[in-house]
């Protein structure tokens, strides 16, 4: 193999990395709160890996976590950045932690409070309008859930959007096909969700949302889109990672005890086998 | 006339535009009714400022929220009742510490024909619990101006501006101070029989009821309590104290979580009688006369209720 195709190779294992962190981090800081939902970030965890440590301009872009109970991969993205201490990620959901279950303004990197689903996307536009009044233009990714979308606010986000051209805005569903009490309206018939955002006026893709690879190509072809917004609908598996709840429904906002974590942990390195060293 | 009635909505339309002159990171949203909210007379000032969100509140709320976080001063507005659907947006506003400035037009019983649908009769509830929110009812367009830029000046939460419909006579001189936490004392005899609370268009009716309670040798303090929160507290206390103990409160409303519910539970440990006039049937469309006599928060039951409260 030449040598470029070896960096590639080790470039995308070490988001790859990333993603297994991120993982690793969510369960740990959720059974150490005892409460949280591990499994919506299980399934996120590599589409936050690619937008903090490949595509986002940290510090210029914004990040939106419009699926706010994916809090725990908030936190250890920017643990994982050098900006939070082992400590305080693992003081998550306690009292004088800035590190709420959802976030909020308490948390100084935030860029919004989240929470109550179908608020992101608003909230993002707003963002972008803001960038395009400061002459800035950077960009605003938002991340949100496929449950989520069952919200009206949403769609009243996607029209706004596309009717004012914002290409700055970047969206990403977790289609993990899983809400919190069964299956979601689309469930994985991303083609379906992908013609809804597409009639709105989106430029909409679908990828593996466990590809590092696809997510990197998928956002970075966006650059070239100047005139409408854009949705990458990513179909993953909520509780990637772990053989036990992995697309398995009644794990929702459920946290793994401490018991149960050791041999948990070990099933998520021997899933990640190169990344988890 | 030298000066005629004019609609604290439109003054308000006026005074944004004023103060956008001032203001250069005052963006304005509107859900498809800046000529019925005025914001209309901004948007042809600084076109490049304003967002049409269309007749989606709650994405416009979200919107505004973003635009906070980001260092603008927007100014999210609609009729009152349509607020109510972005609750949800509105308190996720003040978790995130976002200063959305929100103005609602078309309150109270009082906008007529149109009917209850349209009618904010609940807003002020909604507005008081936010935390940390400013929620201000101008009574006169003089007021109505110097409210709006208590908006622009409020960092510390949410805002709210109750606006009217139809058009309510000047009661003020440009000199009149307005502030958050502030009321003016209209009308202050020597030695009154009552102390008359009211906000907004009631203020109008108290002004009236106030000549005609005078015809009958019954006198009473006239209170513009303009800001809803903060209460003037210390201010209502002094002047009910004065007055006897007995106060009517009036407010073009509904009873729960309004003015009356706001000043009964602030001076809830002080020895008044205090009697609310609010709406309490659901309303119906008609004239704004006819819906404020069949809901009895006009002068005529402003009079009846200080008569019984006074026995006089």
């Amino acid at each position: 193999m030449d040598k470029r195709s070896l960096n590639l190779q080790a470039y995308f294992r070490a988001l790859r990395s990333r993603g297994y962190f991120l993982r690793y981090w969510s369960l740990r800081a959720t059974t150490q709160a005892g409460s949280g939902h591990p499994t919506s970030c299980l399934s996120a965890a590599d589409i936050v890996a690619t937008l903090f440590f490949h595509t986002m301009r940290v510090g210029q872009d914004h990040f939106i976590l419009s699926k706010g109970h994916a809090a725990p991969l908030l936190y250890a993205a920017w643990h994982e950045r050098g900006m939070i201490s082992e400590a305080e990620l693992l003081s998550l959901r306690t009292f004088n932690s800035p590190l709420e279950g959802h976030p909020t303004a308490r948390f100084p990197l935030s860029e919004a409070a989240t929470g109550s689903l179908g608020q992101g996307l608003s909230i993002g536009i707003g963002y972008a309008f803001g960038e395009q009044f400061k002459k800035t233009h950077n960009r605003v990714y938002i991340l949100l859930g496929d449950a989520e979308c069952a919200e009206g606010s949403v769609w009243e986000a996607a029209e706004c959007a596309a009717h004012y051209q914002l290409s700055t805005l970047i969206a990403t569903i977790d289609l993990n096909r899983l809400g919190q009490s069964g299956p979601t309206l689309d469930g994985w018939d991303a083609e379906r969700m992908a013609t809804k955002w597409r009639a709105f006026g989106w430029h909409t893709l679908i990828v593996n949302g466990h590809s590092v690879e696809e997510l990197c190509a998928a956002y970075d072809s966006l650059q070239k889109i100047t005139d409408k917004p854009s949705m990458i609908i990513a179909c993953t598996k909520k509780g990637y990672g772990l053989d036990i709840c992995e697309d398995q429904e009644g794990f929702h906002g459920k946290a793994f005890s401490r018991a149960e974590l050791p041999a948990l942990l070990k099933n998520l390195a021997t899933r990640f086998p190169e990344e988890s060293t | 006339m030298i000066n005629p009635p004019i609609a604290t909505r439109e003054a308000f339309g006026h005074a944004l535009c004023e103060l956008g002159e001032q203001h250069k990171n005052i963006i304005v949203l509107d859900g498809d009714v800046q000529n019925s909210t005025f914001t209309e007379l901004f948007h042809k000032k600084f076109p490049d400022r304003f967002i049409q969100c269309f007749v989606a509140e709650q994405n416009m709320v979200g919107v505004a929220t973003g635009l906070a976080l980001q260092g603008f001063i927007p100014f999210a507005t609609t009729f009152g009742a349509f607020f109510t659907r972005a609750h949800d947006q509105i308190r996720m506003a003040a978790i995130s510490h976002a200063p959305v400035r929100l103005v609602g037009s078309h309150v109270g019983v009082s906008i007529g024909a149109d009917g209850p649908s349209q009618m904010a009769l609940e807003d002020i509830a909604l507005m008081r619990s936010v935390p940390h929110s400013l929620v201000l009812s101008p009574a006169d367009a003089l007021s109505a101006q110097k409210l709006t830029a208590c908006l622009v000046n409020y960092h510390e939460g949410i805002s709210y501006l109750r606006t009217m419909r139809g058009a309510t006579p000047l009661l003020y001189t440009p000199d009149t101070p307005f502030y958050p936490g502030g009321c003016i004392v209209v009308r202050e005899p020597s030695n009154p029989d009552l102390c008359i609370v009211g906000t907004g268009i009631t203020v109008h009716e108290a002004l009236a009821a106030h000549n005609q309670l005078q015809s009958k040798g019954i006198s009473a303090t006239i209170i513009d309590c303009y800001s809803l929160k903060p209460l003037p507290e210390t201010a209502l206390r002094t002047a009910i104290h004065k007055a006897h103990g007995r106060c009517i409160v009036v407010e073009d409303h509904y009873a729960a979580g309004g003015l009356g519910e706001a000043v009964a539970q602030a001076l809830s440990q002080d020895p008044f009688k205090i009697v609310s006039l609010a709406i309490t049937k659901i309303p119906r469309s008609g004239t704004p006369e006819e819906l404020r006599a069949f809901e009895g928060i006009d002068a005529h039951a402003i009079v009846q209720t200080a008569r019984k409260l006074t026995n006089l």
